[in-house]
């Protein structure tokens, strides 16, 4: 029910489709680190958008810039289609939750959530106050507009901080690591409130956190960046399964990357001579390398099978290792074994996996269709 | 050695008590002499008196004299007051949150004003005000203590601009404000019990300041420390007492005040 558009709001503060959000080659620069460098991304109206990245990858470079804290030192922004690098932050229309949640301490959770409607102005008292008290039953806190944001535990602040953020249904908001200051249950539960949120206020969701299941799970767009540029932007599904570069692979977890060089390159498979020894076939997807070229083989843990004889399917690819470690977790146990010295991760059922043990010999093998080729990323400068 | 440990620790305490309470009675006997003294039925300055009563204060609140001295001070302190924050108050903001090149040379500066002699300020402020004609005004006393009390605006409002988290203000314009609204809404807010307890230090060292009230304000209308300071060279009768426990009273009354700001502050 709360999801539900409301009806009958007063003009300006209903559920309205967000901005579309366009960021045309923004750099920006401090001294001689460039932070952000030439980053552009088209944000649909309505959508949730990540950008994860690891610390000093830009992410919250850029999401100053999308708030007006920082002006591009090259570039430009518009708002549905509206040049805004030039206007000032209060007139962008805007929402934000930050990581530190800045409530403001001498005002109650009741005034913090008025704030935006009376700063803004064009509400009557009654108004806002009608505003105020449906936003906090939003988020569950009907009955703690009289406390002080001191007086609330870490998740009710950030719930505060959450219906301030939305409460005049801006266009676009902006959320810093909204989740950063919580454990690990507490942020579970939120997340889902965060998408319950976003799908009553419709306004353009922009999320910039470095754990990338939280990108995963909350988001129609994942923009992985790193040292001030996009790496990949995808939906979550192509951002997981099939990585463009070795760097998205490994950010998004656990990756086995095993570097090779092309050997030829037919129509549909490609013969990859492996650094660490054996020579191995890959699908052919997306841009095709050239014969010859550095390139990594990635081989999700999820994918790996673990065998004692070399499988007689010529599609399954084998690599003999030795077992270091087992890593038991019920319902799978993860496996880091050495292979001539690269360490590789399996992530395989525990049933029938009971006879494995370190120190044990066994052949790492895959599908070759599983596998995905990826190419290093090289930018013009 | 199987004595309980709290006992030996509380043993090894007992001087360092027996030392922080003789620094305090140190500190405060004066005090005490002095508001002991006001109280005095005699005549003369003699500790313990011999007799009690409230003709002093009764004395000193009736006379047109004292009344004038009181007002007077009343009028430069608060005066100074206001000028110290209205200088001290935007040069904090400056100092801490813009890269102000010699940023190092301009604290020192005001420090220096904190130790500069007062009586070589109260020499140089009167050969300055003689021409201008400051000598003897209000105003030109004010301005002379507004010089030490911008000081400790600047100090206690710098300390609190510290400590401030800079997401409040943006998140404030993010949300519909602009700068200043910003600053009057969340960050002054915010900040206020520095800027009180820097206001009452600034009021309150202009009203206990001799030296160079004595060189600015000296002959006709004389601030309350100069009227002090006179009274005790030429009589000895206990309403200099009564006169400085009320000034006592003053700076004790302003700051249980500024106090009950700072902890209210903590509560929030």
């Amino acid at each position: 029910m709360m999801a539900q558009p409301h009806e009958a709001m007063p003009a300006g503060t209903g559920p309205r489709a967000g901005a579309t959000l366009r960021l045309d080659a923004i750099s920006k620069r401090f001294g001689s680190v460039t932070a952000v460098n030439r980053v552009s991304l088209e944000i649909p109206a309505g959508s949730f958008v990540s950008l994860l990245g690891p610390s000093g990858s830009g992410k919250t470079t850029t999401l100053n810039m999308i708030a007006g804290f920082l002006r591009p030192d090259e570039g430009e922004l518009y708002f549905d289609g509206r040049p805004v690098a030039n206007v000032a932050p209060n007139k962008r229309d805007i929402g934000m939750v930050f990581q530190s949640y800045a409530l403001f301490p001498h005002m109650t959770v009741y005034d913090n959530v008025a704030f935006p409607l009376r700063a803004r102005g064009g509400l009557d008292g009654a108004a806002i106050d009608r505003r105020v008290r449906e936003q906090l039953e939003m988020v569950r806190l009907a009955d703690f507009g009289e406390r002080f944001p001191k007086q609330l535990s870490g998740g009710q602040r950030q719930r505060v901080a959450m219906a301030r953020a939305v409460v005049a249904r801006p266009s676009v908001l902006l959320l810093d690591e909204p989740l950063g200051a919580l454990d690990k249950n507490l942020r579970d539960q939120l997340q889902g409130e965060i998408k319950k949120i976003h799908r009553s206020v419709g306004s353009t969701f922009v999320y910039v956190t470095h754990d990338q299941s939280e990108a995963l799970n909350l988001s129609d767009l994942v923009v992985v960046m790193r040292e001030g540029r996009i790496e990949q932007a995808s939906d979550p599904r192509t951002i997981y399964q099939a990585p463009e570069t070795p760097f998205v692979a490994e950010f998004m977890g656990g990756a086995n990357l095993l570097p090779a060089t092309v050997a030829s390159c037919s129509a549909a498979v490609l013969v990859l001579d492996l650094h660490m020894g054996g020579r191995v076939l890959a699908p052919a997807s997306g841009s095709k390398p050239a014969e010859g070229e550095e390139v990594s083989l990635l081989v999700r843990p999820e994918d790996v099978l673990i065998a004692e004889k070399p499988p007689a399917d010529p599609e399954v690819m084998s690599l003999s290792c030795s077992v270091l470690d087992v890593a038991y977790f019920g319902d799978t146990i993860r496996l880091s074994l050495d292979a001539s010295g690269t360490i590789l991760t399996a992530r395989v059922p525990a049933r029938g996996s009971a006879g494995l043990s370190a120190g044990q010999q066994v052949l790492f093998c895959w599908r070759q269709g599983s596998a995905r080729v990826l190419r290093r990323r090289r930018y013009k400068p | 050695m199987d004595q309980p440990r709290h006992l030996s620790a509380s043993f090894a305490r007992a001087p360092l008590i027996g030392m922080v309470l003789l620094s305090l009675a140190y500190l405060i006997f004066p005090v005490v002499v002095v508001v002991v003294i006001s109280f005095s039925g005699q005549k003369f300055l003699s500790f313990p008196p011999a007799s009690f009563s409230t003709v002093w204060y009764r004395d000193i609140l009736t006379s047109a004299d004292w009344a004038q001295s009181f007002w007077i001070t009343i009028r430069v302190g608060v005066l100074a007051a206001f000028l110290s924050v209205g200088i001290g108050l935007p040069a904090a903001f400056a100092l801490v949150r813009r890269r102000i090149p010699g940023k190092g040379v301009l604290e020192a500066l005001l420090l220096a004003a904190l130790i500069t002699p007062p009586i070589i300020k109260g020499l140089s402020l009167y050969l300055f005000y003689a021409p201008l004609g400051l000598n003897n005004t209000v105003v030109g006393l004010a301005v002379a203590h507004t010089v030490t009390g911008v000081p400790f605006v600047i100090l206690n409002v710098s300390a609190s601009l510290r400590g401030f988290d800079m997401d409040l203000e943006r998140a404030a314009v993010i949300h519909g404000c602009s700068q200043l609204g910003a600053l009057r809404r969340v960050t002054i807010p915010i900040i206020m019990p520095g800027i009180i307890v820097g206001t009452v230090f600034a009021f309150l060292q202009s009203a206990q300041e001799l030296l160079v009230a004595l060189f600015v304000m000296g002959s006709v209308q004389r601030p309350l420390a100069v009227k002090l300071w006179e009274s005790v060279r030429v009589s000895i009768d206990p309403s200099i007492a009564a006169a400085s426990t009320l000034l006592i009273a003053f700076a004790v009354v302003a700051f249980v005040l500024a106090s009950v700001l700072q902890w209210r502050r903590r509560l929030a």
